[in-house]
């Protein structure tokens, strides 16, 4: 298990690694000069090519060294919790991250809960009522749910529940420190319209996992031994049907994260997805690079811890 | 399969004892086992309507898409506009149409290009040892660390928008999965035996690579090629309905989105229509896609 585990980080650190080679190359090796874009924004119009003043700007990000010394140097700051500083925004990167993150956590984590408990819960019910009505029902709303846009079904709901019945507000974060309750009711859609794919993916495998496992020898053993109905779906259908929902864990963060992209834009939220958004849209790059790369290493972080949980639960996995 | 009840377990009985004169056909059993369930009839019949909207679009228009009308901005949707206009007069119900065209054909030119080079990848990872395998498989993985919709955003927002760039962006995001189910499957496939005889006849290592074992990997891409069409439209909506897409005035189901949330209030119609089909199609493609595993994995039949 020790030795799983070490494999496990090691392999993750190296795709942090390679993450950080491909957001530093995409920013660098695409079209667009950033510093070009930077004198033009800070309205040097008419000395737009002077040479000196390139030069000296790029001597100040640190762009006048070879690639691969950009790089290091990127990392090491990194190290430092120097990130750079916002073009557009004036102030240190680490700082508006460090504002933003916690709000994409905190919707992030009740997001990841909620399509966990009601996602396994459908998936569930689907499968231990196999071809009833009910079971119908909820596998054509699992499939609604994995193939409605995120946009689009946040959009029905603010005209539902915001404008038509006016039951909750359709834009804006408060702390929850400051007012818990204005606050619950301002997540309340965007938290269900984010976790509203990885809901229904989990529902969808949720109840092809339990037939699976219906199916199998030692469930059969079960009943024939005379076990109650009730031991048999807990301890013996549950529990191995859901270890596969383990693995798909690891795609739940990564929605969620990109769904934060979209979702936090459309509900005006200050959080990582719409400081990535606007920073793209405004070409402020030392922000696109940080975010990027923070949201990718959480996920991949959330892998690791997948992976781990997975080989423990289920102790094929390791030796492979 | 022991013990399991589906329909697979009969269906293979009835096979062998009452028709034992027809010769068993793969393709029959696939294709009756695919029309066996309604999702994924339902499914194709989406998809087939909205090849025929593609093709026929411009007949079926009753507008120009982008004609603007100012005197009928903001109509409701009536005999004249089916739909509606939008702010500057134009059709939705055109704009509608119009948009399936470049929905499709971003989705099939991407999942092309990124199922050709994904495809390629993916058998030179599994047939190299060493450095080059190495190599492919861990910007894979680095390449599958990123949500879908953060990568393509990331190129498309670096490359600027417009179609060439937003199909740049999404094909790159759809290659890492392609490479690693290629890969994965070739790796599983070349364990055996049949693999093994060829290789023991003599069989060069190209043949057994396009004889063997790319016809083996055919079920899962398929598959995985039905569900990326839907994946790219719908990743593609996100982009434009975010800003950085297609470049107006050209009809985009996403932007078209973004642009009636203004007028939400109003004209509900202007962003619920457009949402709309951009679901109704990804359903399609999802479904089909659905009903096309259960059908060619061998795996799954009786269970599902």
């Amino acid at each position: 298990m020790v030795g799983y585990i070490i494999r496990r980080v090691f392999m993750g650190l190296i795709v942090i690694i390679i993450v950080t080679i491909l957001v530093f190359l995409l920013i660098r090796l695409l079209p667009g000069d950033p510093l070009l874009m930077y004198l033009t924004q800070q309205q040097f119009r008419d000395t737009l090519y002077d040479p000196a003043q390139l030069a000296e700007l790029q001597a100040r990000f640190g762009l006048d060294v070879p690639l691969p010394m950009q790089y290091i140097n990127w990392i090491a700051d990194m190290f430092r919790g120097d990130f750079g500083e916002s073009i557009n925004l004036q102030k240190p990167v680490s700082k508006l991250i460090g504002e933003r993150m916690p709000v994409t956590l905190h919707l992030s984590i009740i997001g990841a809960i909620f399509a966990t408990v009601v996602g396994i819960g459908f998936g569930i019910i689907c499968a231990l009522r196999r071809g009833t009505w009910l079971d119908t029902v909820l596998t054509f709303l699992a499939n609604i749910g994995i193939t409605i846009p995120s946009f689009w079904a946040a959009i029905l709901l603010i005209y539902l529940f915001g404008l038509k019945l006016g039951w909750l507000p359709i834009a804006g974060y408060t702390s929850p420190f400051d007012d818990f309750w204005l606050n619950t009711r301002q997540i309340i859609l965007p938290i269900f319209c984010l976790s509203l794919f990885g809901l229904a993916s989990n529902a969808r495998l949720t109840r092809s996992c339990m037939l699976e496992v219906v199916a199998q020898d030692y469930i059969r053993t079960a009943w024939a031994k005379g076990l109650k109905e009730r031991v048999i779906v807990l301890r013996h259908t549950i529990k191995n049907g859901l270890i596969p929902l383990i693995a798909n864990m690891g795609f739940l963060v990564a929605g969620l994260f990109g769904g934060s992209v979209i979702i936090e834009t459309l509900f005006n939220i200050p959080g990582v997805g719409r400081l990535l958004t606007t920073a793209l849209l405004g070409q402020d790059y030392m922000i696109v690079q940080a975010s990027t790369l923070m949201m990718v290493a959480l996920i991949t972080f959330a892998n690791i811890a997948v992976d781990i949980s997975y080989g423990w639960l289920d102790p094929r996995i390791r030796y492979d | 399969m022991v013990g399991s009840s589906g329909p697979g377990a009969p269906l293979r009985d009835t096979t062998v004892s009452d028709v034992p004169l027809r010769k068993y056909s793969e393709f029959k059993r696939t294709v009756s086992v695919f029309f066996g369930r309604p999702l994924p009839v339902v499914g194709l019949i989406i998809i087939f309507i909205f090849i025929i909207i593609t093709i026929f679009g411009p007949w079926m228009a009753p507008y120009d898409p982008i004609e603007m009308d100012v005197m009928n901005s903001l109509v409701h949707p009536s005999s004249t506009h089916l739909l509606g206009t939008d702010e500057i007069g134009r059709d939705t119900l055109s704009r509608l149409i119009f948009g399936a065209r470049t929905s499709l054909f971003i989705g099939i030119v991407v999942i092309t290009i990124s199922t050709s080079i994904g495809i390629f990848l993916g058998l030179v990872a599994a047939n190299s040892t060493g450095a080059l395998h190495h190599i492919i498989m861990r910007i894979t993985d680095g390449l599958m660390a990123f949500p879908s919709i953060i990568l393509a955003l990331l190129i498309a927002g670096l490359l600027g928008g417009g179609l060439q760039n937003v199909i740049i962006a999404l094909t790159v995001g759809m290659i890492a999965p392609v490479i690693r189910i290629t890969s994965g499957t070739a790796m599983s496939i070349r364990e055996n035996e049949y693999v093994m005889a060829a290789r023991a006849m003599g069989v060069s290592n190209l043949n057994i690579m396009l004889t063997e074992i790319l016809p083996n990997c055919f079920a899962p891409i398929l598959v995985m090629m039905t569900m990326g069409i839907g994946a790219t439209i719908l990743a593609e909506a996100g982009l434009s309905f975010l800003g950085v897409g297609i470049t107006p005035p050209t009809p985009v189901w996403g932007r078209m989105v973004n642009d009636g949330y203004r007028y939400l209030l109003t004209n509900p119609e202007l962003s619920m229509a457009p949402g709309l089909a951009v679901m109704l199609v990804v359903f399609g493609f999802n479904m089909m896609g659905d009903g096309l595993r259960d059908a060619l994995d061998p795996r799954l039949r009786g269970v599902i």
